[in-house]
């Protein structure tokens, strides 16, 4: 390898002057405007540092807060599967709708059955008042006889004379009462009249409210089975769509974490950027006392080599092919 | 509340990975920037692990060892270097200094908190 020095003019295209002065103003110049180079490298150098840095460091705290509202929406829709799939939560839910629904249903067809029970005490009094009339007619059908027997008796104790007066008294009293009975008896019979009337619109009532009440229990009933097999399927659906929620988070934020993880290498790149620049400083150092004689510039190359701190870096310096990328090793002790 | 490690690293980006990982992980995390910040945070509570760099500017991450393992608090807490160091001898002045482990950057998050779970103090 030629020495440093050489190597400069070379690549700057400068010749070595063999006359003293010119030699040396050529000299010269070469390493002021190496010098000047070399600061130009370093402040370009330090501020692709910084650049790289600031950049990562704001990218870094973006993913960093992508991360953190991930595994709060994550954990809220992991919550929420576990509530519809825990335990059999969700069908116990489906299954406790249906039941409060069907205790609903029994408690209207116990009223329903209430009410036909009711229809048929009403037609029990309806038999009863009609048993009552009957009675009435029987009342007013005696009485119309005991009317005719007074009668009868009047006219055999005419016959009888004056034995037949006294028996002719107590016909009349009979007559008497007998009329009394009918008269009673009619009364009953139209109060009878009136409450089997009533009695027979509510029956007609109840009858009519019953066929209502089935009706509206049929409908109830084919409702509820409607609600309760949409509830399942709409829960089935939110059930898929959570686990799908979830799937889609976890994937997510483990791509987040492999992105987060390649901003280690801003690290080494900025470690290794800055190895470069202060070589580049304390070469620019050198130069003040003229251009560096070969041991310097080999003390410089040694400096160099003794800040790697990775062993590409030693490869590069040494035009080594990269074996495979590793990634970083464990060691315990 | 969770194990407390302290990660201590001049690079903002390589706390923050790190500390990602650890948080996932159910750990607390403290940050420092360098030997000389992490000496000054501690203290304040126990801490069940450290992390630590070793080329930081300031107190660099070896002589942040040497100056932990001085404090009687802090004699037996394990330390584990994340480093892009690899010479040999950098690695031997670590285990002399009382390092448990050495990891090099860049890290596999389960590698790293496989030798967290091991070597945290219960």
């Amino acid at each position: 390898m030629l020495p440093l020095a050489e190597r400069t003019l070379q690549a700057l295209g400068l010749r070595h002057e063999h006359a003293g002065d010119l030699h040396i103003d050529a000299s010269a110049q070469a390493v002021h405007t190496v010098g000047a180079l070399g600061e130009v490298w370093q402040r370009q150098v330090d501020a692709a540092i910084q650049l790289g840095t600031q950049s990562v460091d704001d990218l870094t705290t973006t993913f960093s807060d992508i991360d953190r509202q991930l595994s709060q929406a994550l954990a809220l829709t992991q919550q929420a599967a576990q509530r519809l799939k825990g335990d059999g939560a969700m069908s116990g839910a489906v299954d406790h709708a249906n039941a409060k629904l069907s205790d609903v249903m029994a408690r209207i067809q116990e009223a329903v059955d209430a009410n036909h029970a009711m229809l048929a005490t009403v037609t029990d009094a309806v038999n009863a008042v009609r048993e009552l009339n009957e009675t009435a007619q029987s009342v007013e059908r005696i009485s119309q006889m005991t009317t005719l027997l007074s009668i009868n008796a009047r006219i055999e104790a005419a016959r009888a004379g004056e034995a037949g007066q006294g028996f002719s008294v107590v016909a009349d009293e009979v007559r008497r009462l007998a009329a009394q009975s009918r008269q009673e008896s009619m009364t009953i019979m139209q109060r009878v009249a009136r409450i089997e009337a009533v009695i027979l619109q509510a029956a007609e009532s109840a009858e009519a409210q019953r066929s209502r009440d089935l009706e509206l229990i049929q409908r109830s009933r084919d409702d509820v089975e409607q609600i309760v097999s949409e509830l399942g399927a709409s829960m089935s659906e939110v059930m898929e769509a959570s686990d799908g929620l979830c799937e889609i988070g976890e994937q997510t934020r483990a791509s987040v974490g492999m992105a987060l993880m390649q901003f280690q290498y801003q690290d080494r790149v900025s470690q290794r950027l800055s190895h470069v620049r202060d070589s580049m400083h304390a070469f620019g150092d050198a130069l003040e006392g003229g251009w560096p004689s070969e041991p310097a510039a080999q003390a410089l190359e040694a400096r160099l080599l003794a800040s790697y701190t990775m062993p590409e870096e030693g490869r590069i310096h040494r035009n080594e092919p990269e074996p495979q990328q590793g990634e970083g090793g464990l060691m315990l002790f | 509340m969770g194990k407390c490690v302290m990660i201590v690293d001049d690079s903002s980006s390589v706390r923050t990975v790190v500390g990602i990982a650890l948080r996932g992980a159910g750990y607390e995390v403290l940050e420092a920037s360098d030997g000389s910040d992490a000496l000054k945070k501690l203290g304040g509570q126990k801490i069940h692990l450290i992390i630590s760099d070793v080329n930081m500017p300031g107190m660099d991450g070896l002589t942040f060892l040497k100056e932990l393992k001085k404090l009687a608090a802090f004699k037996f807490t394990p330390v584990m270097m994340l480093t892009t160091e690899t010479a040999a001898d950098k690695v031997a002045v670590g285990k002399a200094e009382g390092a448990r482990a050495w990891m090099t950057k860049p890290f596999q998050p389960e590698q790293m908190l496989s030798a967290v779970q091991k070597l945290v103090l219960p």
